[in-house]
């Protein structure tokens, strides 16, 4: 094998060899190495020491195979380019006009380059021609190629083509700036797809390799590393890094981003550290101005979210507030009103709602005023306020038909005027509440309308099947002597919903009673005495006879265990006796043995009787 | 000391009757265009080259350098090149006979570079020339393939071994060639061993691999163009005809003047005949003709870059121009299709440049 095949064998075989010597989380990772230290046009800049601020630890970049342009040539790889001798532009007198020399040596017209130095030389003795005539012209044809592929980004062929050119000539190499380019883009592409997958070591063991690469003409980079040192635990070294892009680089959008990903990333009190650090502008504002109006508001935010979070301090919100005041912000109004509404400051979210609606049409102001003034038991003008907006935001036209929901199923509702009907029952029927529709059909069958109340039930059924709905269903049927359809929806339902099982076995006792005929036993309300009073606690509720159900719940609780049907009818029974803590005691309890739609919303109702805040959530 | 190349007067004087002859070519190129440019040289043109040739230069198998007014194991290698590639194996034989005869007369096994008429012995000095040694192994390759004379290889295979015992050196940037057996190793020279890239042969190193693969003819060929390339001196950023290679970076040799010569300017001649096109290797050399005004190429006093006297003959501008054509693919100008009588070593380029640019580049024809 002659030497030029054995060096050419090696170069292809050494990032391997290394890469099976190669040790822990960098073994992977492949990294170009360096030739000339960093890239000239950075001289003035010095770039971020990663490798000072992070305490050594040789694990980490060992073992990471080296892998330079020119590979496989030994001393060839680090050779030096030739010294070129500096340019005699101060050794050459003024007078000499060396126009024409530098015009033929563009050309490479060498014949007449020679004839003029040798004029030149005659007329001025001590003249020396310079020396970099030629420079230009170094190998334009093939590194112009290298550079056309270099902005294709096919870093692969690069390799190909220098190790092509290099394997009839060994000592030719792609100038130097192309070699530290090309290589510095290398390593940013593994560093970028380490960070991408968040391989937070790997990006860290990359930068470590090009010190040059840290520095103000790739902030990307840096913010990268950044992130990878705060994904280590380095919060340090991250604030470091992000210090020296704000003491160092001079593009504003860059370094407002910086700002920017260093306050999703960094506890506020250091963001606020790095917001200091913003330049004045002409308005006196700071540069940063924008991103410490969002710190704050993200810690408004976690305020609202989490009340027992650390407050946000009062001086920055009264600030913040009088900003918000001033330029009106109605957005900014819109979260100073939640975090009233969090802190149950109610009179104070309504006005912070109500100012938001004043300066923009806002839905969620809307929605936060009308909760406030609910809040507050305005339920009137909350109803009115929220029917108004109820097209701009689904979640309003909810908290409508909530609101009137929770007035239509008061255990006393009175009389509801028409209008206010009718306007609902418009609102449920575009919106398709289920809960909606049920409230309706309870206040029509406690009025004794079962066919009104029958024919929403149907709708709330359709909308979604549940116990309650179902229930419902069923006893408007009875109301109406519909058989068919009560038997249907007892077919229908009854193996999903013991209560509407349980309907069935009542309604068959009765009709036992009245035929003289022997009774089925029912399957869960369990035969004899104990089957007995379970259908009779459901027609006493049916009747609206909660006090009576309860009690005959109570006697039968004595003899034989309650099933999760007649606990959910125990609960509403419970409910509507205005027992609302003892409800949601009981919906919670079941809840948790076994959640079902009733379960749901006995649980959803009673709360909200108990605590209507969060019903707007 | 060896010197050679001598660029005397008298051949200067010479070149003043040659010279004016560009002038027609010239206003012909002015004049209306011909209707088709014609593709590659005529049939026969080097048959008639080489019989011209052999006519000024060879005498009973010996070839006179009539401007030195000496005989070379150069010129007999060059000739017996030509010889093989018209054809002429009688013409080469006879060149072959006289070579083996009058300068393999050392136990060295290589060519004694020098043969005097006026001399007696001939041989005065029984040092090789590495390049005349490698032109007549690489032709005596030729001749044996386009002959099947076992004879011939032979020859070849025992010049090659003599090379490989005595001239390839080692050296940091790779084996290298010494000009001679005797006289340019380190320890002759203050500034290290002295070198002379012309004498790198390229476009025979892949046929000598062949015959002589003990021989690390890659690695020969890569310290030459690695040297050639670290040898760039002066603002014109071309090498010495005589380079020394000590612990430095290659410099001027200190026993010759740092010029760019008759020895250097071959060295673009065997990069385009062996195909080697790196830019940055033949730049330098392909403006040294300007062809439009007829200026050049000149020997160059490295270290000012100025201009010396031109290199005296046509086959010089042919060079340059086989460089343009394998730089740029520029075609050779007219001129240059013929061979005009001239002196030994530039008609001697001429007919190789004219050769290496059929073989390796018909475009430019």
């Amino acid at each position: 094998m002659s030497v030029k095949r054995m060096i050419l064998f090696l170069g292809c075989v050494a990032p391997v060899a290394l890469l099976a010597t190669g040790s822990s989380s960098a073994e992977t990772l492949r990294r170009p190495s360096l030739l000339q230290g960093q890239a000239s046009g950075a001289a003035q800049e010095t770039p971020f020491n990663l490798r000072a601020a992070l305490p050594a630890d040789p694990t980490t970049t060992q073992g990471i195979p080296r892998s330079p342009l020119l590979s496989g040539t030994g001393s060839l790889t680090n050779a030096q380019p030739q010294p070129r001798a500096p340019a005699n532009i101060n050794v050459a007198p003024a007078k000499v006009d060396e126009s024409a020399l530098r015009f033929y040596a563009s050309q490479n017209d060498a014949a007449r380059v020679s004839m003029e130095i040798r004029r030149l030389k005659a007329l001025h003795p001590t003249w020396e021609p310079p020396s970099n005539l030629f420079e230009e012209a170094r190998d334009p044809t093939i590194e112009q190629g290298l550079w056309d592929l270099f902005a294709a980004g096919r870093f692969d062929e690069i390799r190909t083509a220098v190790a092509e050119i290099r394997a009839q000539d060994p000592t030719w190499r792609p100038s130097d700036d192309f070699i530290t380019k090309f290589e510095r883009a290398e390593l940013r592409v593994q560093l970028v797809a380490a960070s991408d997958a968040k391989d937070a070591a790997g990006v860290l063991t990359l930068a470590e390799f090009d010190p040059g690469m840290l520095a103000c003409s790739d902030i990307d980079v840096m913010w990268r590393v950044a992130e990878a040192l705060i994904q280590t635990g380095d919060q340090a070294r991250a604030q470091e890094l992000y210090r020296y892009i704000l003491s160092n680089c001079a593009d504003p959008a860059a370094r407002l981003a910086t700002v920017q990903k260093a306050s999703e990333l960094l506890p506020p009190e250091i963001v606020k550290t790095l917001i200091a650090m913003g330049r004045r502008q002409p308005g006196g504002m700071s540069e940063f101005e924008a991103v410490q109006l969002d710190l704050l508001r993200r810690q408004i935010g976690s305020s609202i979210s989490d009340p027992t979070s650390q407050p946000v301090p009062v001086a920055e919100l009264r600030k913040f507030e009088a900003l918000v005041t001033q330029k009106k912000f109605a957005n900014d109004a819109v979260l100073l009103g939640w975090l009233r509404y969090s802190q149950k400051d109610w009179p104070g979210a309504a006005q912070w709602f109500k100012q938001a609606m004043s300066w923009e049409r806002v839905p969620k102001a809307a929605e936060g005023y009308a909760l406030a003034l609910r809040q507050q038991g305005q339920l009137q003008e909350a109803e009115e306020l929220a029917y108004e907006w109820r097209d701009a935001d689904p979640l309003i036209a909810k908290l409508y038909v909530e609101i009137v929901a929770m007035a239509l199923t008061e255990p006393n509702p009175g009389t509801v005027e028409a209008g206010r009907l009718s306007r609902t029952a418009g609102v449920v029927e575009t919106v398709k509440s289920a809960m909606g529709a049920q409230a309706l059909g309870w206040y029509y069958y406690n009025t004794s309308a079962y066919q009104e109340a029958q024919s929403w039930f149907s709708k709330a059924v359709a909308w979604e099947a549940n116990e309650t709905n179902a229930l419902g269903l069923a006893l408007a049927a009875h109301q109406v002597k519909d058989q068919a359809l009560f038997r249907k929806t007892i077919a229908q339902y009854g193996e999903r919903f013991p209560a509407v099982a349980a309907l069935e076995a009542y309604n068959q006792k009765v009709a036992a009673k009245t035929a003289r005929r022997g009774t089925r036993r029912g399957g869960g309300q369990g035969g004899g005495r104990a089957g007995q009073m379970a259908r009779e606690a459901v027609a006493q509720f049916k009747d609206g006879k909660y006090r009576e159900a309860l009690a005959t719940l109570e006697q039968r609780a004595a003899i034989a265990r309650e099933d999760h049907g007649l606990s959910v009818l125990r609960g509403w029974s419970l409910y509507h006796l205005s027992q609302y803590d003892k409800a949601r005691t009981l919906f919670a309890e079941l809840d948790k043995k076994r959640s079902t739609r009733d379960t749901q919303y006995g649980l959803y109702y009673s709360s909200s009787k108990l605590d209507p805040t969060h019903l707007g959530d | 000391m060896i010197t050679r190349r001598l660029a005397s007067l008298a051949l200067v004087l010479l070149l003043a009757a040659v010279i004016p002859a560009f002038g027609a070519p010239a206003q012909r190129r002015d004049g209306p265009m011909p209707p088709a440019m014609p593709q590659g040289l005529p049939a026969g043109w080097l048959e008639a080259a080489w019989e011209a040739y052999k006519k000024h230069f060879v005498r009973s198998g010996r070839v006179v350098d009539d401007v030195n007014r000496i005989s070379h194991s150069e010129g007999q290698g060059y000739a017996m090149l030509i010889a093989v590639k018209a054809g002429d194996r009688t013409g080469f034989d006879e060149i072959w006979r006289w070579t083996k005869q009058e300068l393999f007369i050392d136990p060295s096994g290589l060519a004694a570079w020098q043969w005097k008429e006026q001399a007696s012995p001939h041989v005065t000095d029984k040092n090789n020339a590495t390049d005349g040694d490698i032109l007549i192994a690489w032709a005596l390759i030729e001749a044996g393939e386009k002959w099947k004379s076992a004879e011939y290889v032979d020859a070849a295979r025992s010049i090659l071994s003599a090379l490989g015992r005595t001239v390839i050196a080692p050296n940091e940037a790779g084996p290298v060639l010494l000009p001679g057996r005797l006289g340019f190793s380190v320890e002759d020279h203050s500034d290290g061993q002295v070198l002379n890239l012309s004498y790198w042969v390229f476009p025979a190193f892949e046929r000598l691999r062949g015959l002589a693969p003990e021989i690390d003819w890659a690695g020969v060929q890569a310290s030459g163009l690695r040297l050639l390339r670290e040898s760039r001196f002066g603002p014109m950023r071309l090498p010495s005809d005589w380079i020394a290679v000590g612990s430095a970076p290659p410099a001027p040799a200190k026993s010759f003047p740092p010029r760019f010569s008759y020895n250097a300017i071959r060295i673009p001649l065997y990069l385009a005949w062996a195909k080697i096109e790196q830019p940055d290797l033949l730049r330098p050399f392909a403006g040294l003709w300007n062809e439009k005004l007829n200026l050049g190429p000149f020997e160059i006093e490295l270290p000012s870059g100025s201009a010396l006297d031109t290199l005296g003959g046509v086959g010089f501008k042919a060079v340059v121009a086989t460089a343009k054509c394998a730089l740029a693919r520029q075609k050779l100008h007219a001129s240059l299709r013929i061979i005009e009588p001239g002196a030994y070593y530039p008609t001697t380029l001429h007919i190789l440049s004219l050769i290496a640019l059929q073989e390796r580049y018909p475009e430019c024809l």
